[in-house]
C-alpha cells in the first residue's frame, strides 16, 4: 500500500544551519500522526516542504504518491492545510470566507461547513479580524475539511489558545475526524491533546526523528525506573535518559528485559518498580537539555565549567 | 461562484479602496491644470497627470503583487486546487478593473463638475479625453512593471527595487516620447506601452507559484525574466549616469579650449580670455594652432566684434532636435497658445472660478476656419488687450471686445510682408512713456518695407526702437566635424566663404584630462550598444551626450573603432570576472552562462547585476549528513 506521506532523507538548511538532517518517516493512510518537537526543531519546515512551499536541499517528499514539488491543483484539492497562524482573509466576513472556499475548492460542502460553524457558535456575519483567536482557529479547521480531503495537515492548530479554547478546538477536530475519516499529520506542543487523538508520534530533535512509534508501542516498551545505588548507573542498552535525583538516578528505559535489570542491579544497586511515563515525560526526557532554558547558565559559562 | 469570481471577491475591499484613492489622486492631478482646461486644451504637457498616472499604476501593481505576501496569506491562497497562473490571472483582472475605473471615473467626475459649476460652453472638444487616455496608458505599463517587480521570488528588497526601477526608465523614455512629435502619432506611443505591458506581464507569470527562498537558487524562468530586467535597469541607470559625467567633462573641456574671436579689423583668431592680475578686467591673449599663447594681446573684449565662447553645437543648428517641444506656440509675452492642429487659440482665462490660476480659454478661430501654420506666433503687449498673430508674413488680430471672436487679417502698409519680429528691450529710456507701455520692452514687427510696433493699433516703429533691433550676424560658425572631444569648427561669411577653420585637438593638460576622462567613461558603456552605435549611429548622434544618452557620440558615425573594440574587450573581461565570481559562489552552469551572456552584452553592468542577483547563500553546497536511526521506532 502506498504511504500517504513519505519523507525520504530530507535535508533542509537555512543559511549554514541544518534544520532537517535527513528526516525520514512515512505516514500510513488513515492514521493520525503527530509530529512533535521543541521550538525550532523543524516541524513547520517539514510541513512546508511537504506542501511544496519550500524545497529540500537533499532528499524528497511524497504526498499521496506525488513528489511534493510537483503537486498539481487536483492533488492539492485532496489535501487540507491549516497553518499555525490560521491565516484567512481578515477583512472577509465568515459568510464570505465560506463562499470564497466554495468558489475555489471542488466539492466544497457548504451545508456541512455552515452547520459545523454554527456548532462552534461563530456568527456568520462577523468579520474574521473581529473573531477571537480560538474562533479563527475553529473556522480555519472547519473550512479546511469542507471538501472531504484525503489528507489533513495541521501545523500546531492550537498554538496560542487557552486551555478552554484548545479543548473546544480539539473536540471540533475529533468530531470532524469522526465524520471525515482521513489521514492526519499534525504538529503540536500540547502533548495531552496528542495523546487523545494521535495513533503515532514522531519526535523531531536536532533535525532528526528520534521517535517514530505508535502510542501503544511507547506505553508498552518505555518505562521509568528509579535507580538507587552508589556512583552512577552502569551503561546499559536501551537507556533513553538518565537524570540525577537526590538519592540516585531516574532512568527512562526502552525494552527492559531481565538482562538489563540484572546489569542495573549489579553491585547492590536497587531498581524501583517500573512506571509508564506520559508522553510529556518521555518528550522531556528525550529532548530537554539539563542546561537549556532561559534561566540556565550561558553557553560561555558552561564552557568555563567544562574546562574547569 | 466560479473560481475567478471568488478570487476577485476576496479583494473587493482593497479594489474599492485603491480605486477611490487613485481616482482622487488623478482628479487632483487634472485639477492642477484647471478643471475646464481638461476639456479645451490638449493635454500634451500635463506632467502632473503623467506622473500621477505612472505612480498610481506602479503602486497598484506592487500592491497587487505583494498583498498576500505582506498579509501572510500566500500559502493559504496557494494551497487550493487552482493553478498558480489562474490565481495570478485573477490578480491581473483585479488590477484591470481598478485601471478601468481610473480611466473612466476622473473624466466623468470632471465633466460633472464642469456641468454643475463651470461653463459648459467651453465643453468644445470632448475628443480630448482620448488624449488623456493616451497619457494614462502609462499607468497600465507601470502597473505591469510593479506587478512583475513585486512577484519576483526573492527576499532581496534591492532586486525588487531595481526591477521596479525599470519603471523609472520607462517613464523617462516615455516622457521623451510624450514631449515630441513622436506622440503626435498616438499609435507608436500606445504600441510602446502595450509592448512594455506584455513583456512585464509575461515576466510576472514566470514568477507565479514560486515562494521566495534565500537558500535555493531562483527558478530558471524567474531568473531569466527578473535577471534580465535587473540587468537592463542597472545598465540603463549606469548609462544615464555615465552620460551625465561625460556631458560634464565635455563642458569643462569646452571651457578649457581657446575661443574664436573676430577683431574689429575683421580678422579671426584663437585666443584665451584671462583675468588681468589684481584687477577685475579681462584681456584676450592670442594662441596658436597648438593652443600655445603667442604673447600677442588682442583688442579689449568690448572692442571685439563677435565672440564665440565655447562650442555648444546645438547653438550652431547642428544638433537637430529629435522632438519638437510642443505643437502649441506660446505667445512671446502673454499666456496664450495656438493649437496648430485645430486652429484654436487659447489664452489665460481671467474669470475667477476655482481659484486655480493657470487656466485657458478658447478665444477665437481664424476666419473661415482657416488653420494657422506651425510657425504662427501669438503676440501681445501688456497695455493693449488685443491679440495678434503673425503667420506666413501676414498679421491677424483678435479684438478683445466685440463679436465674432475671430482673428481678422490686418492690412500692412504698401502690401508689406513681415519677415520676423523681435522683442526690443528699451531699458530705462524715456521712450517708454510716449509709447504708452508700462513695460520696458515691446514687440517690433520687421517687414520688407518697414518696422512696426503693435499697441492699440499697428504703427510704424519710432527710431529708438529701430536702432535697438538686433542685426543678423555677418559671420556664421559651422561645425565641420562635431566630434565631442576634437571638434573642427569653421567660420563662414555671408557668401558662404570659409574664413577660418580649426580642429580643437587635446593640447593642454586640462583639455587632455577632460578628454581622457570622457573616453574612460565610454569604456563602461554596454559593449553591444557601443558596437551598434559605432556601426549604425549617424552624424547627428555625434553632437553631444544629452540628446540621446543611451548612444555614445564618441563612437557614432563610425569614429574611434578602437574605442568600440576596447569596450568589447571590457565586456569580455567582465564576462570572465562574472564567470570567476559565480564559480566562487557555486552557481550552476546554466545561471553562469546566463550572466556571462549579459556581461558580454552589457559589460560592467552585467557583472554588477550578477553580483547583486546571485547570492552565495542560495548556491552554497550543503552536505548530506549521516542519518542516525530513531531511538524508538515501531514497525
Amino acid at each position: 500500500m502506498t504511504s500517504a506521506i513519505r519523507f525520504d532523507r530530507v535535508h533542509r538548511y537555512f543559511a549554514d544551519h541544518a534544520v532537517l538532517r535527513g528526516l525520514d518517516f512515512t505516514v500510513e493512510p488513515g492514521s493520525i500522526f503527530a509530529l512533535l518537537g521543541r521550538n525550532g526543531a523543524g516541524k513547520t519546515t517539514a510541513l512546508r516542504i511537504l506542501l511544496g512551499f519550500l524545497e529540500p536541499h537533499h532528499g524528497y517528499c511524497e504526498i499521496l504518491g506525488t513528489d511534493s514539488r510537483k503537486l498539481s491543483p487536483r492533488e492539492r484539492g485532496k489535501i487540507a492545510y491549516v497553518g499555525e497562524d490560521h491565516r484567512l482573509y481578515a477583512s472577509m466576513r465568515v459568510r464570505e470566507a465560506i463562499e470564497f472556499e466554495a468558489g475555489t475548492r471542488v466539492g466544497f460542502r457548504r451545508d456541512f461547513v455552515t452547520k459545523a460553524i454554527d456548532r462552534c457558535a461563530i456568527p456568520l456575519g462577523q468579520r474574521i479580524f473581529q473573531l477571537s483567536r480560538g474562533q479563527r482557529a475553529q473556522l480555519a479547521l472547519v473550512l479546511s475539511v469542507g471538501t472531504e480531503p484525503e489528507l489533513l495537515i495541521f501545523d500546531d492548530p492550537a498554538l496560542g489558545l487557552d486551555a478552554v479554547m484548545r479543548r473546544e478546538l480539539l473536540d471540533a477536530l475529533i468530531d470532524l475526524l469522526a465524520e471525515v475519516g482521513c489521514t492526519v499529520l499534525f504538529s503540536s506542543h500540547h502533548l495531552h491533546d496528542v495523546e487523545r487523538i494521535a495513533d503515532r508520534v514522531g519526535i523531531l530533535h536536532g533535525g532528526q526523528l528520534i521517535v517514530d512509534a505508535t502510542l501503544d508501542d511507547l506505553k508498552s516498551r518505555v518505562q521509568r525506573r528509579a535507580w538507587i545505588g552508589t556512583g552512577t548507573p552502569p551503561p546499559v542498552a536501551g537507556t533513553l535518559c538518565c537524570r540525577r535525583r537526590r538519592d540516585g538516578y531516574d532512568l527512562t528505559l526502552l525494552d527492559v528485559d531481565a538482562t538489563t535489570e540484572n546489569a542495573l542491579t549489579s553491585g547492590g544497586a536497587q531498581l524501583a518498580p517500573p512506571s509508564t511515563p506520559t508522553l510529556e515525560e518521555l518528550f522531556l526526557d528525550l529532548t530537554a537539555d539539563d542546561r537549556s532554558g532561559i534561566f540556565s547558565a550561558s553557553p560561555s559559562d558552561q564552557a568555563h565549567e567544562a574546562s574547569a | 461562484m466560479n473560481p475567478t469570481h471568488a478570487l476577485l471577491s476576496k479583494d473587493n475591499l482593497w479594489t474599492l479602496a485603491l480605486t477611490a484613492i487613485g481616482a482622487g489622486a488623478l482628479l487632483i492631478a487634472y485639477s492642477m491644470r484647471g478643471f475646464d482646461s481638461m476639456w479645451m486644451f490638449p493635454p500634451r504637457h500635463t506632467d502632473e497627470l503623467f506622473a500621477t498616472s505612472w505612480i498610481a499604476g506602479l503602486v497598484l501593481g506592487i500592491f497587487a503583487g505583494v498583498r498576500d505576501e505582506v498579509t501572510g496569506t500566500s500559502e493559504y491562497l496557494f494551497h487550493r486546487p487552482l493553478s498558480q497562473a489562474r490565481i495570478h490571472a485573477a490578480r491581473i483582472v483585479n488590477c484591470a478593473i481598478v485601471l478601468f475605473a481610473w480611466f473612466l471615473v476622473p473624466p466623468i467626475a470632471h465633466w460633472v463638475i464642469e456641468f454643475l459649476f463651470g461653463d459648459l460652453a467651453s465643453f468644445g472638444m470632448p475628443s480630448f479625453v482620448l488624449d488623456h487616455w493616451t497619457i494614462n496608458a502609462v499607468m497600465v505599463s507601470a502597473c505591469a512593471v510593479g506587478l512583475f517587480a513585486s512577484t519576483i521570488p526573492t527576499r532581496s528588497i534591492l532586486v525588487r527595487v531595481l526591477a521596479a526601477g525599470t519603471g523609472i526608465l520607462v517613464m523617462l523614455s516615455s516622457s521623451l516620447l510624450l514631449s515630441g512629435d513622436a506622440v503626435t502619432a498616438t499609435g507608436p506611443w500606445l504600441l510602446v506601452h502595450a509592448a512594455i505591458t506584455t513583456v512585464f506581464l509575461a515576466g510576472s507569470f514566470a514568477n507565479v507559484g514560486k515562494l521566495a527562498d534565500d537558500d535555493r537558487p531562483m527558478a530558471r524562468l524567474s531568473r531569466v525574466a527578473a535577471g534580465s530586467i535587473v540587468a537592463l535597469t542597472v545598465s540603463g541607470s549606469s548609462v544615464l549616469g555615465i552620460a551625465l559625467l561625460q556631458e560634464e567633462h565635455e563642458f569643462e573641456r569646452r571651457q578649457a579650449h581657446p575661443r574664436i574671436v573676430q577683431t574689429p579689423a575683421g580678422t579671426i583668431h584663437l585666443c584665451d580670455q584671462v583675468r588681468v592680475p589684481e584687477t577685475f578686467e579681462r584681456e584676450w591673449l592670442e594662441v596658436n594652432e597648438d593652443h600655445v599663447r603667442t604673447g600677442t594681446k588682442l583688442p579689449h573684449a568690448s572692442r571685439v566684434g563677435r565672440v564665440w565662447p565655447g562650442h555648444k553645437y546645438g547653438d550652431f543648428g547642428l544638433n537637430t532636435p529629435r522632438f519638437r517641444l510642443d505643437r502649441r506656440r506660446r505667445a512671446d509675452n502673454y499666456q496664450a497658445a495656438v493649437d496648430t492642429d485645430t486652429g484654436l487659440v487659447h489664452v489665460a482665462w481671467s474669470a475667477a472660478r476655482w481659484s486655480i490660476p493657470d487656466r485657458f480659454e478658447v478665444v477665437g478661430r481664424s476666419q473661415e476656419n482657416e488653420r494657422f501654420s506651425d510657425d504662427a506666433r501669438i503676440l501681445h503687449t501688456p497695455d493693449a488687450p488685443d491679440l495678434w498673430i503673425v503667420d506666413s508674413g501676414a498679421l491677424w488680430r483678435l479684438r478683445s471686445h466685440g463679436a465674432p471672436r475671430f482673428f481678422q487679417p490686418v492690412a500692412l502698409p504698401d502690401g508689406d510682408r513681415l519677415r520676423e519680429h523681435q522683442t526690443v528691450h528699451l531699458g530705462d529710456r524715456d521712450i517708454l512713456h510716449p509709447l504708452g507701455f508700462s513695460d520696458s520692452s515691446t514687440v517690433a514687427l520687421i517687414g520688407d518695407k518697414g518696422v512696426y510696433v503693435i499697441g492699440d493699433e499697428l504703427r510704424a516703429a519710432p527710431k529708438a526702437i529701430r536702432s535697438e533691433l538686433v542685426q543678423p550676424p555677418s559671420l556664421l560658425l559651422e561645425a565641420v566635424d562635431p566630434d565631442p572631444i576634437t571638434p573642427t569648427i569653421a567660420v563662414v561669411d555671408a557668401d558662404g566663404e570659409e574664413r577660418f577653420r580649426h580642429t580643437f585637438e587635446l593640447q593642454r593638460f586640462e583639455e587632455t584630462a577632460h578628454g581622457v576622462l570622457t573616453l574612460f567613461w565610454s569604456l563602461l558603456r554596454p559593449p553591444a550598444v557601443q558596437a551598434v552605435t559605432g556601426s549604425f549611429g549617424d552624424r547627428g548622434l555625434a553632437t553631444g551626450f544629452s540628446s540621446q544618452p543611451f548612444l555614445d557620440p564618441l563612437v557614432a558615425d563610425r569614429r574611434r573603432a578602437w574605442l568600440t573594440f576596447c569596450c568589447i574587450a571590457v565586456g569580455l573581461l567582465c564576462a570572465f570576472g562574472t564567470h570567476r565570481m559565480l564559480c566562487r559562489r557555486d552557481v550552476d552552469a546554466n545561471a553562469r552562462r546566463f550572466w556571462i551572456a549579459w556581461s558580454i552584452v552589457l559589460g560592467p553592468a552585467g557583472l554588477l547585476s550578477a553580483a547583486l542577483f546571485e547570492r552565495r547563500r542560495a548556491h552554497a553546497d550543503r552536505p548530506v549528513l549521516e542519518i542516525a536511526p530513531p531511538l524508538i521506532r515501531s514497525a
